[in-house]
Parts: structure tokens; sequence; C-alpha cells
């Protein structure tokens, strides 16, 4: 038994695949749209293991009663192999056995770091390190703001209005964010969110200061934030921040769905 | 005959009790590995943005492998070999092109598109159109081709040369490899099949193999894309965006680090402001040919000899080609 270890890794992957997409926080690493891709792989993974296993046990009993019987394997291609196996006990692995290459070992690792210790959505250490400058948005056309007193926004279209539009559509409105602290090396904080596009590999940060509030929170404090438009200090969208004057703010939990899109 | 039986122990080593070792791996793990996780990886910032990053390339890759495996599996096991003499002839002038096309057709990452590669070249297709394959599918295929439209809403005319430049660097490629790529650089994937399998079987075990073997390699190259994605600071690629040549270049070279997959690099490229629009398309042509976690799957799949010989001259190749359309049509 178990001498499918290819197998077996794909039982166990593919079951932290459906674990991680079904229950847990697959949001941390890529976005939602993916969850049903991410099913249907998972679910391939252990469906294909499984039917492996079955295979192996099957027959493992075939080879028993044939015992005493030659099998031979015959490998096609460039590096053709003929194989003899004199030894009937070892017909089965023959099989399966040999094909479990090596490196398929190395799937524990992401597993193990899933179910030991999941790694948790981008934050304040990488929003520091890409600078509060605001990434430039693929269209400079910018539309007027739903209704609503106050109307809720994306962190990240915040910023872009703020910065690439110069707050034309800002000005006068009352505005409620979600994000989460980034501190400023000189004191105050930056309310933040990463956005993804596929995968947490492809990160932008966007980060408004935080204007009127003299309290600090810890990093990576997530933050409902209410507060009205405050121009940035220079014209010049390529170097210039985002800032927001604060009314109110509500420290909650972290979102399931901590990226924006 | 003794002699024979000696070597075909070495060959194939008595079974080692897999189930016993995987058993006590994981008990030991859960005992004590939470503990010896949380110290070095739970404390540390910069290690666990790594492992976040690290997660997040080899969980986003997995649909788009098991897709390709699946392909390759149908390769292997079902389609038969007139049908594939049919579409892709052994004469590689005309196999080249009409495989950089058919790469068109296949909504895939380039991760996949390897192990595909792979069992092409195991059915009898001439390597250098199953190559021309291998690069052109994640390049161009339709979701490709939207999410660059999507990202560039104001300039239709960078997915036209996005495909244009991909398709030419996938099928000069192929062409150059079938004019002086020598067989030996090549490892040809072997066929898994035992004599006597049903065709199942054989699509069974082909499916394990390459997704066991490419989820692997996968792993591998996600550690160093992760690596060099926390350890490199794209804002050093700033102070080079208004210089013509060496921009491009620059983005080139960002591509292989950053090992973004195809189906977002064109929203990377569209952020990174300040190149120009030839060194954006060289970030989206360079990235799903040649990166990082690619030339550690094909060295994998096809041999370290032919991995290093194949990323170089991929590399040449698509920026030449990138400097040509860009300032052509861009």
């Amino acid at each position: 038994m178990m001498r499918n270890a290819g197998a077996a890794i794909l039982v166990v992957a593919g079951g932290v695949v459906l674990q991680l997409t079904l229950f847990g926080e697959f949001q941390n690493y890529v976005k939602a749209g993916h969850r049903p891709w991410l099913l249907a792989v998972g679910a391939g993974m252990v469906l294909l293991g499984i039917a492996g296993l079955v295979h192996e046990i099957r027959n493992a009993g075939v080879s028993k009663a044939a015992a005493g019987s030659r099998a031979v394997v015959r490998t096609h291609g460039p590096f053709r192999t003929e194989l003899s196996i004199d030894d009937a006990q070892h017909s089965d692995e023959a099989h399966d056995h040999a094909r479990v290459p090596g490196v398929a070992w190395l799937l524990c690792v992401p597993v193990f770091l899933v179910l030991l210790v999941p790694p948790p959505a981008l934050g304040a250490f990488t929003a520091g390190r890409s600078g509060a400058t605001v990434p430039q948005p693929s269209t400079a056309n910018f539309d007027a703001l739903p209704q609503g007193d106050p109307v809720q926004l994306q962190v990240h279209d915040y910023a872009e209005r703020a910065v690439w539009d110069r707050g034309r559509t800002l000005t006068g409105r009352t505005v409620v964010l979600t994000g989460f602290v980034t501190p400023k090396q000189e004191g105050g904080w930056y309310l933040t969110r990463v956005r993804i596009s596929c995968c947490a590999a492809d990160s932008k940060s966007y980060l408004i200061e935080a204007l009127g509030t003299s309290r600090d929170y810890p990093a990576n404090t997530w933050l409902h934030v209410t507060g009205r438009f405050a121009p940035s200090t220079t014209s010049d969208p390529h170097l210039a921040t985002a800032r927001l004057d604060v009314v109110n703010v509500l420290p909650i939990e972290q979102p399931e769905a901590p990226y924006e899109q | 005959m003794a002699d024979r039986a000696a070597r075909e122990r070495v060959r194939n080593p008595p079974p080692r009790p897999v189930g016993l070792i995987l058993l006590t791996a994981v008990i030991g793990v859960a005992l004590v590995g939470r503990d010896v996780f949380t110290f070095s990886v739970g404390s540390n910032e910069a290690i666990q943005t790594w492992s976040t990053i690290f997660v997040a390339i080899t969980i986003q890759a997995l649909p788009f492998l098991g897709l390709g495996v699946i392909v390759s599996g149908a390769i292997a096991a079902f389609v038969s070999d007139r049908v594939i003499q049919r579409t892709l002839p052994r004469r590689p002038s005309v196999a080249v092109p009409v495989a950089g096309v058919l790469g068109a057709a296949l909504p895939g990452c380039e991760c996949g598109s390897v192990p595909l590669a792979g069992r092409l070249m195991a059915r009898g297709v001439a390597p250098s159109a199953a190559l021309t394959f291998m690069l052109s599918s994640p390049a161009i295929n339709p979701v490709v081709l939207v999410a660059t439209a999507v990202a560039f809403p104001q300039q239709p005319v960078v997915v036209v040369a996005r495909f244009a430049a991909s398709l030419c660097a996938a099928v000069v490629i192929g062409l150059l490899w079938a004019r002086w790529g020598r067989a030996e650089w090549l490892q040809v994937p072997r066929r898994v099949h035992a004599h006597g399998d049903s065709r199942l079987q054989t699509f069974r075990l082909t499916v394990q193999y390459d997704f066991l073997q490419s989820a692997g390699f996968l792993v591998v190259g996600g550690f160093f894309a992760a690596t060099l994605n926390v350890a490199v600071d794209p804002s050093w690629s700033l102070t080079v965006a208004g210089v013509p040549v060496v921009s491009v270049l620059v983005l080139a070279v960002l591509a292989v680090l950053l090992a973004v997959c195809s189906e977002a690099d064109a929203f990377v490229a569209a952020s990174l402001t300040g190149f120009s629009l030839t060194a954006k398309l060289a970030f989206m042509v360079v990235g799903p040919a040649v990166d990082i976690k690619l030339i550690v799957m094909q060295a994998g799949t096809f041999g370290r000899r032919f991995a290093l010989r194949f990323a170089s001259l991929t590399f040449v190749v698509a920026v030449a080609i990138v400097l040509l359309v860009g300032g052509l049509i861009l």
C-alpha cells in the first residue's frame, strides 16, 4: 500500500486547495474570480489521486493472484529501454511507482505553509516599500461620483481621482473608505489598500495620507474612515500623494476580500 | 543473467516504505512544525510577504497547469498519429507557423504549455514546432488579448502590437531552432505508458506524471520568483524610464525577474508610469516567453542544457522583435 506516493501527494495537495477555497482565505492570495477554477483543479487533483490509489489496490490483488508470471515494461522515445521484470512481486509498482518525479515532493512546501502558518494578506510592509505616489490609472476620464452622502468609494478610486484628476469629482463630497493602516515614519498614518489584477504577485499599493487625526493605530489595523477630500501639496501627479481630511474612524475586522481589483 | 538482474536492481531499487515515511513526516511536522515555522516565518515581515507571494504564485498557476496537463494527457492517449501528422507535418518550415497560430486557440498560462510541448514532442511533433506552440499559446490567446485591451483602454494598437510581436517571436525562434538547434541539447520526455495499458490508463498516468512534475518545478520557480519579487524594488527601473533602448531592456529584464502570469502582466505593464509603449510591450512579450519560473520548469522538463540556450535565444529574439514592432506601429 501507499507505494503510489504521487497519488497520495495529489490527494493531500488537492484537498488543501479545496479547503482553502471553500473554507479558507484564498482571497489573501488570488482574486475572488479564481474560485471556480480553484475548485475545479482541487477536485480534479483529489479524483486523480483517488483513481491512482484505487488502481493500485486492485492491481496489487491481481499481481498476487498472478504470482510467478512475468511483466514487461517498455518505454518509448529516444531513451528506449526495455525492462524485463522477472520478479512478479515488483510488477505492480513497475506500473505506477516508477512514475513519481522526485520534484513532486516539493508540493508539500506550500501545503505545509498554508496549513501551519497561513501567510497573511499583503499589508503595510508591501505598501511602505512601494511609496505613497499613486500608480497611473489606465483612463483619464473620471465620471461624477454616485449619489449619496457619505458615498462609499474604493481606496484606489479615491487616490486616482485625488491625484490624477486633482480631486475635481471629489470636492465638496464626504466619502467612506475601507483600508488598513500604514504608519508614516514621521508619525501619523496612511489609509492603505492593495490592489491585485490576478494574484498577490502583481500587487499595487494605494496610500492616502490621513489628515486631522492625532490618534495612531498599529500597522495593518483595518478601518472604516469617513472624510473629505484634501488637495495634494504638489500638482505633478507623478509625485503627488492623495490626502483626506478625516472626520470619523471606525476599527473593523479584515474584510473577506482584502484586495481591491 | 545475474549481471543483468543486478543492473535491474540498481535501476529499480527495492521499494522504500513510502507510507511510513509520509506518516512520520506528517506527525513530525504536526508536532514541531508550527513552532519551527512560526519562529522562522511568522516573525519577519519580509519573509511573511515572501511566503504570501510564493503561495499566491503557486495557487494561481494550478488551474492553468491542470488545463495544460489534461490537454497533454489527451494528446498522449487519445489523438491518433495520423491527426498529429496532418495538423503538424514533420517539415518545420510548414509546422512552425501552423503551431504558432494554433497557440491562439488554447487559453492557457505559460506554466501549462511547458508539459504540453513535451507531450507534443513525445508524439513525434518536430521540436521546433512544439517550442513555437509553447511560446505562442500563453502570449496570444484570447484571454490574454482581452486582458491587454482592458489594461490599455485608449490604445487598441497595443493589443495588435502584442499579438504581432509575440507571434513573430514564437515563429522566428521555432525556425531558428529548426535550423541550428541540436537534438542532443533537448531531452524529450518519455511516453508514460506501460505495454498493454488501456488508453484511459495512459491518460491517467500521463496527467498524473505531468502534473506532479510541472507542479514541482512550479514550486521551485515560484520560490525564485517570490524571492526576486520581494528583493527587487521596482522603483530602480524608474530612473531609466525615459532612455529609449535601455528602458526596453530594463523592462525586459524586469519581466524575467518578476515572473508575472501572462494573464496579469498587461495590468502591471500599464501601471509602469513613465515608460514608453515599446518598453511596456517588451515587458508583455518577454514575460510569457522567458521568465525565472519558466526557465526552472523548462530545465526540469527538457534538461538544463536546453533551458539555458533556449532562454538566451528567446530573450534576444523577443527584444529584437519588440524594438522592430514598436518602431513600426507604436
